[in-house]
């Protein structure tokens, strides 16, 4: 799997998550993920490029990233049970991504523990990372603001 | 934190840490050291192997990219972080184990730090900790992202309460729905319940639901601007029942003078400068002009009344500071509607002017009558030794282009007085903003006398023209100069 940090995953949690796994290919303007939908699916971006769009009340809905990261992963919030999607993600151009349905995630977690921390932990260096490219964006994009 | 239980103790009230069970916290307890760290002390910096988690204690740790100055702030704005448990340092427990960014404290800040070893230890030995710390340093990605999609988009809204309801309404799905968070962007948008809105979210800050607390820290922490401007408003209640609850029989002076002090006590708490001091005659009793500034729509009392800061700012921050004696403003009539203006001015014992209603013009004996009591009254004024302040705009407007069209009037009334009092402008700038995002700026500049500045000050034509084509423009210049005094 092209997720940085896949390779420290345990070899029997890729073949089980390879199992579950279907690849196929989604036309471009399809919405993968809604926000504050229930998640169907874990995702994973195998080409193509993704548009994350967040929608804030009183502002409306603005696009605050694209990527063409191959291994970029989405719709993780619903891993834990009860959770939503916290972001609307849909296809900018025509993608083939990776989807894992979320009951069966859970179900190998539930049954096999010792998963859940290398898993969550793949999850939470890509979302660090991507934390780390936002600031460095939102900071270049302050320094252009007119002064006044 | 004196020893292993006290620390567990602590580890116990967390809630951001309250997916660990009782085995785990014990763990960290008996492996944690306390450290003080001192403001600009670098815990962690970016591209580094991860060699431990700090637990925040209290104090302040900002997380960012590494800063571009050797020296001084870099004017990048970075994550500041002040939750207690806040577990710094987990951006190096995830692939590939080193930070992403820098972790510096900026106050005197104490954290439990567990080393990395020992974390990994009960990682290696404990699947089930592995997962729920996993767990929650993948809400503390998620969160971190999302902070990030805020900043990008409230960075474009100047206003800090359009920024609380953004970011409340899109975690709203999170909250309870009995949660106090959903009425804050209510309480906000009325300056008399802002201090409902502070009290609720510190009430939330600290209790028992994480998300909401994190969600709490992070508004109160956005909101510091708005709590001066509310400590302000308070202060403008106070003056305004200082001046109108007087009852009968207090004379002017006095309520003028405690109405002064209530305007000190509340001018101290904005950021402003005061320059020409100097230039303040040795003597009160004489006639003080200034450009007329309009106050910002916030701060509007409940009973509709707005206390005008400028000329206020002028009466007891320069003047009653400099001769212990509160001035008297010429101020227009009430309107027949502004009942909180009647009996705020009512007790002031002011100078009224007639107001510009609506209605059938004064004739001219009407209007000769109501100068002579203009001047009377003025003189009476000046020769009990007190300041006379007058604006002659006559209207507020904003610091841009002040001032406007100035009235001739208060320069008629130094031509007809005996003796000629001194002239003193003070230029004012920057009244009309929010207070939390200006710093109030007032010059006194060199006093005059009308004979003077124009031949023969009591031709009408004559002050007219001094007026429009020489006193204007320099005024105006005083004013910017005035306004960028910073």
């Amino acid at each position: 799997m092209a997720i940085r940090g896949a390779p420290g995953l345990p070899n029997e949690l890729i073949a089980a998550l390879s199992v579950i796994a279907s690849v196929r290919d989604v036309g471009a303007r399809t919405v993968l993920v809604r926000q504050r939908d229930r998640v169907h699916e874990l995702g994973v971006l195998l080409a193509g490029r993704l548009a994350t769009v967040v929608e804030f009340g009183g502002i409306g809905s603005v696009q605050v990233e694209t990527s063409q990261q191959v291994g970029r992963v989405f719709g993780w919030s619903g891993i834990r049970p009860g959770c939503r999607a916290t972001e609307t993600v849909w296809a900018q151009t025509d993608c083939t991504i990776v989807t894992l349905p979320i009951e069966q995630v859970r179900d190998l977690l539930a049954a096999n523990p010792q998963w859940a921390a290398p898993l969550y932990e793949l999850i939470a260096g890509a979302l660090a990372d991507r934390a780390r490219d936002l600031q460095a964006r939102t900071i270049d994009a302050e320094r252009e603001l007119p002064n006044g | 934190m004196a020893d292993a239980a006290a620390v567990l103790r602590w580890l116990h009230g967390l809630t951001l840490l309250d997916e660990l069970e009782p085995p785990d916290r014990e763990y960290l307890a008996a492996h944690g050291r306390r450290c003080e760290l001192q403001p600009g002390q670098v815990l962690h910096a970016a591209d580094h192997e991860g060699d431990a988690l700090w637990l925040l204690i209290d104090g302040q740790i900002v997380l960012g990219p590494p800063s571009r100055q050797a020296d001084g702030p870099d004017g990048v704005t970075r994550r500041s972080i002040t939750s207690p448990g806040y577990p710094v340092g987990w951006d190096a427990m995830v692939w590939p184990y080193r930070h992403r960014w820098d972790a510096v404290a900026t106050t005197r800040t104490r954290a439990l730090r567990i080393s990395r070893h020992a974390v990994d230890a009960h990682r290696a030995d404990d699947p089930g900790f592995a997962g729920r710390l996993a767990a929650i340093i993948m809400w503390l990605a998620g969160e971190q992202v999302r902070r990030q999609h805020t900043r990008l988009v409230t960075r474009q809204y100047d206003h800090e309460i359009d920024q609380v309801s953004a970011i409340i309404a899109e975690r709203a799905p999170e909250l309870r729905v009995t949660s106090p968070l959903h009425r804050i962007p209510t309480y906000l948008r009325s300056r008399p319940t802002v201090a409902d809105a502070l009290r609720a979210l510190e009430a939330v800050r600290d209790g028992a639901d994480a998300a909401e607390s994190e969600i709490a820290r992070s508004v109160l922490g956005m909101l510091e601007g708005l709590r001066g401007e509310w400590r302000v408003y308070r202060a403008l209640q106070r003056v305004y029942e200082t001046a109108a609850g007087f009852p009968d029989g207090v004379p002017a002076r006095e309520v003028r003078a405690q109405a002064s002090r209530a305007l000190i006590e509340l001018f101290d708490r904005t950021d402003h400068r005061i320059e020409g001091l100097e230039n303040l005659p040795a003597e009160p009793g004489n006639i003080v002009i200034s450009n007329h500034l309009g106050t910002h729509p916030s701060n509007r009392l409940p009973n509709s009344f707005t206390v005008i800061l400028d000329t206020h700012f002028i009466s007891s921050m320069i003047l009653y500071r400099a001769y212990g004696r509160a001035p008297v403003r010429v101020v227009r009539d009430s309107y027949w509607y502004e009942a909180a203006h009647e009996r705020y001015y009512e007790r002031l014992g002011y100078v009224m002017v007639p107001s510009s209603e609506p209605g059938a013009p004064a004739t001219s004996s009407q209007r000769a009558q109501r100068w002579e009591q203009f001047v009377s009254q003025a003189s009476t004024v000046l020769g009990d030794g007190l300041d006379l302040m007058i604006s002659p705009e006559g209207r507020p407007g904003p610091t841009d282009g002040s001032p406007g069209r100035m009235r001739i009037g208060a320069f008629r009334l130094a031509a007809t007085l005996r003796p000629e009092p001194l002239i003193v402008p003070i230029a004012l700038a920057n009244f009309d903003l929010r207070l939390s995002t200006t710093v109030l700026n007032a010059s006194v500049m060199a006093p005059f006398r009308i004979s003077e500045v124009v031949d023969d000050p009591t031709d009408t034509e004559q002050l007219l023209i001094w007026v429009n084509d020489v006193l204007t423009p320099r005024f105006r210049q005083w004013v910017a100069a005035t306004a960028a005094l910073g």
